[in-house]
C-alpha cells in the first residue's frame, strides 16, 4: 500500500503505540508515546482505534510527501505545518494529495509532536506492540527514504480538537515512594517546595529536571538495591540531578528515588518546553488516581470534542474529494527535496 | 519461620510504588532465605494472580505488583497481598516448580573478552585461573533487568569483586559476558557498561519474533561453558 515517504526527519523520531506493559520481568521496557493524550487525540481526528501506532516527534518533525492521497491528523505538540507550502492549522486531520509534500516544523507550543495515519502506522507488532525501543532493536525507527504506511483507509479531514487544557499545568503532582526515606527530612522538604526547570536533557527514558537552589544531597547510604521502575518514578543521579523516568525507562534501578510524578501530570510534563519552570505537588494515592481517572474520561471524550478546522475549514473539506490542484502528473516518487 | 538470621525485623514490608503498583520487600539486603521468599511470592502470585494484579516482577529482594487500579481498589489489593504474605513462611519455601538450569558457551578472553587480561591482573592470577573461577559453577540468575532479556547471575568468588569502572561507558555487543561486584552480567541487545567484558557468548537471551523470546529466566542457575572461537555451539538446558 503506498503511504507517506519520509524525505527528511528533524529529530530522533520514532513510531510508537500505547506500549507493552506485562514484559518488565524479562528486562523489556514498557515503552509507548510519551503523551498518552496526544496519542488519543489523532485516533479521535482519524477514528483509529486506541491502539494504533503514530510517529512520535521530539522538538520538530520533518518532510514527507503523500504517495496517494490520503488523510493524515495532528497532535501533541503544536509544529509549524505546511503543505505544498501553504500554513496549515494543527491538531487536525488533513486531505494530501498524490506528491504533495507535508512539512512539520519546530514546536511553537509544546514538546513532541504527533503524526497519525488513518488504522495507525504499518509497523511491526514486537512483544504485543508496535512501539519502537531504539536500542532493543524493537520496532521502526524510520529514517529518510522510509515510507509509512497506513494500516486502514478513510479518515475525514477539515476536523480538528481544541488545544489540551494540560500544556498551561504548572504543577506536576507526585507521591512519595518506598525509597523515599533514603533521602533526610530536609531534602524531602526542599524537593517539595523547589522550583524545578524542565531541562533540555531528555529523550524517551527520561527528563532531567533542576531545582533553583542547585544540585541536592546525594541520599543516605546509597545501598539502594536494584528494585523495579514504575513510571514517573524521580531517579536521584549521582550528581543530585533528579530524572523523571517515562516510557522507556529501565526496568529496574540503582539510583536513589526521592518521589514518583503521578501519571495523569505525565503529558503536561513531557510536553514543557526546556527551560520551563514548575513545582510538585505532594499527593497521595487517592489524589493521583482521581486524576488518572479524569485523564481518562477526557482521553474517552476526545471523540466527541472533534469539531470542523477553523477559518481554513472549507479549504480542508474541498480536499477531500481530490479536486484539481496542479500536480497531479508530478512522478509521485520523484525526490524533489 | 526459617533460620531466625536470615529473616530481617520488620519485613516482609508493602509499599505503594505510584498509584498502580504495590512494592513488597522481603529484605534491605540480599541473602539466599530472600531469594527464595522472592521466587516463592512471585511463583505463587502468578500462579494465582489475584484481583486486579497485571503484572508481578520479580528482583533480588522485592516483587513488584503493577495492578490496574480501574479493576481493583489498592487498599483491596493491599490486604489480599498481607493476607497471603501471612499464609506461608516464604522465607522457607521450596524452591517453585520449572526452574531450569542451563549450559552457556562462553568464548574467553582474546579480541572476544578484552579485558580477561586485566581482570587476571587485578585478582593477581593466570586468565586460565579466572576462566577457570567463572567457568564451570552453577551461578544464579539474581534477576533480570536494565534491556530486554539482561540477566544478572550471582555466586562469584572474590576475584571477581571488581569496581564498576567510572569512565565514560562503551557499547558492548550483544552476547558479551561481563563482570564486576561479583556478578555476572549478560546482554542480549548491544548496551553501554563500565563493566568487565572477559568473554562474548554466541548465544542471545532473547530472541524477537521468536515464539518464547527468552530463555534464562529469574530465579534459573547458569553454568557457563568455555568454547573455542567460531565454534557453533548453542545453549543447552540441563537437569539440575
Amino acid at each position: 500500500m503506498s503511504g507517506l515517504e519520509i524525505l527528511s526527519l528533524a529529530g530522533p523520531a520514532s513510531v510508537q503505540d500505547g506500549g507493552r506493559p506485562g514484559w518488565q520481568r524479562w528486562g523489556v521496557p514498557e515503552g509507548g508515546a510519551l503523551d498518552i493524550h496526544a496519542l488519543a487525540e489523532g485516533q479521535a481526528l482519524l477514528g483509529n482505534a486506541p491502539d494504533a501506532a503514530a510517529l512520535e516527534m521530539p522538538g520538530a518533525g520533518g518532510r514527507f510527501r503523500a504517495q496517494a492521497a490520503m488523510v493524515v491528523a495532528t497532535s501533541g505538540a503544536e509544529m509549524a505545518l505546511r503543505v505544498n507550502g501553504v500554513a496549515r492549522g494543527w491538531r487536525s486531520a488533513l486531505a494530501l494529495g498524490p506528491g504533495e509534500t507535508l512539512e512539520i516544523g519546530a514546536a511553537r507550543e509544546g514538546a513532541i509532536g504527533y503524526l497519525h495515519l488513518p488504522g495507525g502506522i504499518d509497523a511491526p507488532v514486537e512483544l504485543g506492540a508496535r512501539s519502537a525501543h531504539r536500542r532493543a532493536g524493537l520496532g521502526l525507527v524510520p529514517t529518510a527514504g522510509d515510507v509509512l504506511r497506513p494500516l486502514g483507509r478513510g479518515g475525514v479531514a477539515g476536523r480538528s480538537l481544541p488545544r489540551p487544557a494540560h500544556f498551561d499545568r504548572r504543577c506536576i503532582r507526585a507521591m512519595w515512594g518506598p525509597q523515599s526515606a533514603l533521602f533526610d527530612a530536609a531534602s524531602r522538604a526542599r524537593f517539595a517546595a523547589e522550583t524545578w526547570t524542565a531541562t533540555p536533557f531528555r529523550d524517551r527514558q527520561g527528563i532531567r529536571i533542576a531545582a533553583a537552589g542547585g544540585p541536592f544531597e546525594a541520599a543516605l547510604g546509597l545501598t539502594t538495591l536494584s528494585e523495579a521502575v514504575v513510571l514517573g518514578d524521580i531517579q536521584m543521579l549521582g550528581t543530585g540531578e533528579p530524572v523523571v523516568l517515562l516510557a522507556d525507562r529501565q526496568p529496574t534501578g540503582g539510583y536513589p528515588r526521592i518521589a514518583t510524578a503521578i501519571s495523569a501530570d505525565l503529558p503536561a510534563l513531557v510536553q514543557m518546553p526546556p527551560g520551563t519552570g514548575f513545582r510538585f505537588e505532594m499527593v497521595d494515592r487517592a489524589t493521583a488516581l482521581a486524576a488518572r481517572a479524569a485523564l481518562r474520561a477526557e482521553i474517552a471524550a476526545l471523540p466527541e470534542r472533534v469539531v470542523p478546522a477553523p477559518a481554513e475549514g472549507l479549504a480542508a473539506i474541498n480536499l477531500i474529494g481530490g479536486v484539481v490542484r496542479g500536480d497531479e502528473g508530478e512522478e509521485p516518487h520523484a525526490d524533489r527535496s | 519461620m526459617g533460620e531466625a538470621g536470615d529473616i530481617p525485623a520488620g519485613y516482609p514490608r508493602l509499599a505503594a510504588a505510584g498509584e498502580a503498583a504495590l512494592l513488597i520487600r522481603f529484605a534491605a539486603a540480599p541473602a539466599p532465605a530472600v531469594a527464595a521468599a522472592v521466587a516463592a511470592f512471585d511463583a505463587a502470585l502468578r500462579a494465582d494472580p489475584p484481583t486486579g494484579v497485571t503484572e508481578v516482577v520479580p528482583t533480588i529482594c522485592s516483587v513488584l505488583l503493577r495492578f490496574a487500579p480501574e479493576s481493583v481498589a489498592p487498599e483491596v489489593l493491599e490486604a489480599a497481598c498481607r493476607e497471603r504474605l501471612d499464609a506461608a513462611d516464604w522465607y522457607a519455601a521450596s524452591p517453585p516448580c520449572g526452574r531450569r538450569r542451563w549450559v552457556w558457551p562462553v568464548v574467553y578472553g582474546g579480541a572476544a573478552g578484552p579485558d580477561l587480561a586485566a581482570v587476571a591482573d587485578r585478582a593477581g592470577l593466570r586468565e586460565d585461573q579466572v576462566i577457570d573461577a567463572h567457568a564451570g559453577h552453577p551461578f544464579p540468575v539474581l534477576t533480570l533487568g536494565f534491556a530486554p532479556g539482561l540477566a544478572y547471575l550471582g555466586g562469584l568468588g572474590a576475584a571477581f569483586d571488581l569496581p564498576r569502572r567510572t569512565e565514560l561507558a562503551a557499547e558492548v555487543p550483544a552476547g558479551s559476558v561481563l563482570v564486576a561486584i561479583r556478578q555476572t552480567v549478560l546482554p542480549a541487545t548491544p548496551i553501554p557498561t563500565g563493566w568487565w567484558r572477559i568473554g562474548q557468548s554466541p548465544e542471545r537471551n532473547f530472541t524477537p519474533g521468536a515464539a518464547q523470546p527468552f530463555r534464562i529466566a529469574h530465579g534459573d542457575s547458569v553454568v557457563f561453558e568455555p568454547v573455542r572461537p567460531g565454534t557453533a555451539a548453542r545453549a543447552r538446558e540441563v537437569a539440575p
